[in-house]
């Protein structure tokens, strides 16, 4: 039974009242409150007006009862600026012992805020017009900061783009993206919806969390999910920007999703970074690579269910180079890898004991994923 | 003061991970913080804690009020109402709100209550009347619902001294205090009392069954438990066993028979409270009793979050209290259906 509120003047001992207002901003920020309800709270506890200014020129103002205040006070004592953002106590009188730390809390908890009210829960989707906004390069950078902050997202911030396909079927893409929501939300600040046969998913680091480990915690807890194993969702990880810069994050979190095979079972997962100049190979047109025997065969194993495995034992091959790595990650004896191997090599005409062929291989199966995923 | 406030504050940052599971408005849900802890578990210091914080609140009434103690005298026991009269020349008559407090039957007093009652009397132009009703386990049912009949008696035979208009008398209570304005609503009907144009209820306390979804779900929800309202009703029912066949409708109102005849009623609940459920069944029965009802469930609210005044839906819920009061006791006639 709790249910009348404590005011920090009234409180026992300073202590205990400097705790609470952690406490409460914590609180305020862990639970993704709007810039409104960080004033209101912010003047609540001070028992005095507060302000905000924000980047975008807008001024928050509030009085202890919530109720909105209108224009700027000229005699706000107490501020803080804190990454763009100004913070203010309009204190008459002589300052309160903890006004400095609620002002600071304010401050900090503040920049984290976004301006209207934010997803409720993260891990749903959001409204595809908003993500469409953010991630369009034709629309001016002032319409999607205003759009990101909607979201609840920082424009400065580091983000990173996920673009998400299941098959060739739109409409079923919603569930590996809600489970990908489900995922990051715990570690980061996570938006998403469905953009026609494609899902969307921005990716930020929370407050004060590193950023350049970002793309490595995604791809983590990708790899690490049930995503992971559920069959033939796709994943292409962008270039990391920040959430302005998502536009050109887009474009290369779908490029490296066209990379992304097809499996018979599990998922796949490419990082636009790793690419690396390969990248460009997506701009060969689908039907150049079409005209080469080589894809063409491997367009056609993909479509059968031996053939499927066929190809993943290649890939394994490919990439980690021995017949007993390649059987392992497999789970299939190298004898029957080597069988198979034998077997695309009649197909295709090469010989993987050659470099020149093993790289012809690999070009092929990228020219086939590219063909197939246009 | 008590050293066992000085641990509240990393408490409160466990109890608030706690509370993360319930989808709290975020302003609420971070405010939960800025609550004063006291269980029930501990009557006499729960009443320590609300006591202290209410005078610490505590502001004089403004000077547009006059604030007046009054003891009623009745046999053996003496029952305090406090009054609330704009002192502004204008109506000989006002309308009164009857007002009666929160504590889970135990706690609470008209301390906790004075600043809603100035509110009002300003806002509204209305005589306010907060009863000081008797406390359990000391005093246990029907002691603080006879305490309140008798000040609604009182305000009603007294009304001409008191510049009151007796046709327009709201009875307005919170959680415990809900509970008694229903109690006293089918005491007033069956036993012919004085008329009560409106029933003001938040978060009624009605049920000491304890069986309802709400009731068995919330469990450790901010501002009150399953097991404060056990504690409560173990108290309030004395020597009744709570749950028994024995418990009477005017101690526990949703064991009422019947709400048919019961005054126009507006209804306050809160999402995440385990007396939300009582609440809402109290509210489908009166509808099938053909009592005139409004009902409002405030989202990702608990119980008594409305202490966090400056939050935006705690803002609703006051404007909406002025905005209802105002509607059936000073503005316009009430329709009755024929």
């Amino acid at each position: 039974m709790k249910a009348l509120l404590l005011k920090l003047s009234t409180m026992d001992s300073e202590t205990e009242a400097a705790l609470r207002v952690i406490a409460y901003f914590d609180a305020l920020a862990m639970r993704s409150a709007t810039a409104e309800m960080i004033v209101r709270g912010a003047a609540a506890i001070a028992e005095a007006p507060a302000g905000l200014a924000l980047s975008d020129g807008t001024t928050l103002r509030f009085d202890s009862s919530g109720a909105r205040l209108s224009g700027r006070s000229p005699d706000a004592v107490l501020e803080e600026t804190v990454g763009g953002i100004r913070a203010w106590i309009e204190r008459a009188g002589d300052p309160n012992p903890l006004d400095a730390l609620v002002l600071e809390r304010f401050a900090i908890v503040a920049t984290t805020a976004s301006r209207e009210r934010p997803v409720r829960q993260p891990t749903e989707l959001s409204d595809p017009t908003s993500l469409e906004l953010i991630l369009s390069g034709r629309e001016p950078l002032a319409e999607r900061s205003v759009a990101l902050r909607r979201l609840g997202l920082s424009p400065d911030a580091a983000s990173v783009l996920i673009a998400v396909a299941l098959d060739d079927d739109g409409a079923g893409v919603d569930a590996p993206v809600e489970e990908l929501l489900h995922q990051l939300a715990s570690t980061m600040k996570v938006r998403g919806a469905r953009l026609g046969p494609v899902g969307a998913v921005i990716a930020q680091p929370n407050p004060g969390r590193e950023t350049e480990t970002l793309v490595r915690t995604v791809r983590d807890l990708i790899a690490g999910s049930r995503l992971a194993s559920s069959a033939r969702a796709r994943f292409g990880i962008g270039v990391p920007g920040t959430a302005l810069e998502a536009p050109t994050g887009w474009d290369s979190a779908r490029t490296a999703l066209r990379f992304a095979r097809r499996r018979a079972s599990g998922s796949s997962i490419v990082d636009a970074d790793d690419l690396g100049p390969m990248i460009h190979l997506a701009q060969v047109e689908p039907e150049r690579w079409m005209s080469d025997p080589r894809v063409r065969v491997l367009r056609e194993l993909a479509g059968q269910e031996s053939g499927a495995v066929d190809l993943e034992v290649l890939e394994a091959y490919l990439s980690l180079g021995t017949l007993r790595t390649a059987g392992q990650s497999l789970h299939m004896h190298h004898s029957s890898v080597a069988s198979r191997l034998a077997r695309l090599e009649e197909r295709l005409d090469l010989d993987f004991t050659l470099p020149s062929d093993l790289f012809q291989a690999r070009l092929c199966i990228y020219a086939a994923t590219l063909a197939a995923n246009r | 003061m008590d050293s066992r406030d000085s641990a509240a504050a990393p408490d409160a940052s466990h109890r608030h991970r706690l509370w993360r599971k319930y989808p709290l408005d975020e302003e609420i849900g971070a405010g939960a913080i800025l609550l004063a802890d006291a269980t029930l578990d501990d009557v006499p210091r729960f009443r320590e804690v609300w006591r202290r914080i209410s005078l610490a609140g505590a502001r004089p009434a403004p000077a547009n009020v006059d604030h007046q103690i009054v003891e009623l005298g009745t046999e053996g026991s003496a029952v305090t109402v406090h009054t609330y009269t704009p002192v502004a020349a204008g109506r000989s008559a006002r309308p009164a709100v009857l007002l009666l407090h929160g504590g889970a039957f135990v706690g609470g007093s008209v301390e906790s209550v004075h600043g809603q009652a100035c509110d009002l009397a300003t806002a509204l132009d209305v005589v306010v009347a907060a009863v000081e009703y008797r406390l359990a386990p000391e005093h246990p049912y029907p002691a603080g619902l006879d305490d309140c009949a008798v000040a609604l008696e009182w305000l009603t035979e007294r009304a001409d001294d008191l510049g009151v208009d007796p046709s327009s008398i709201a009875v307005h209570g919170t959680s415990a205090g809900g509970g008694l304005a229903v109690a006293l609503a089918l005491r007033t009907r069956d036993e012919g009392g004085p008329s009560i144009r409106l029933l003001f209820l938040v978060s009624p306390e009605l049920d000491d069954r304890l069986e309802t979804e709400s009731m068995r779900k919330y469990r450790d929800t901010p501002g009150f438990t399953s097991r404060d309202a056990q504690i409560s009703w173990k108290h309030y029912l004395g020597d009744i066993t709570p749950g028994s066949p024995d418990v009477p409708p005017y101690a526990a109102p949703a064991r009422a028979e019947t709400y048919a005849g019961l005054p126009p009623t507006y209804l306050a609940l809160m999402e995440f409270d385990p007396l939300r459920d009582e609440g809402l069944e109290l509210a489908r029965r009166m509808l099938a009793d053909d009592v005139r009802l409004e009902v409002h469930l405030f989202p990702g609210t608990f119980h008594g979050s409305s202490a966090l005044h400056y939050a935006e839906v705690s803002q609703r819920e006051a404007a909406e209290e002025i905005a209802v009061l105002r509607r059936r006791l000073v503005g316009g006639q009430d329709v009755q259906p024929t």
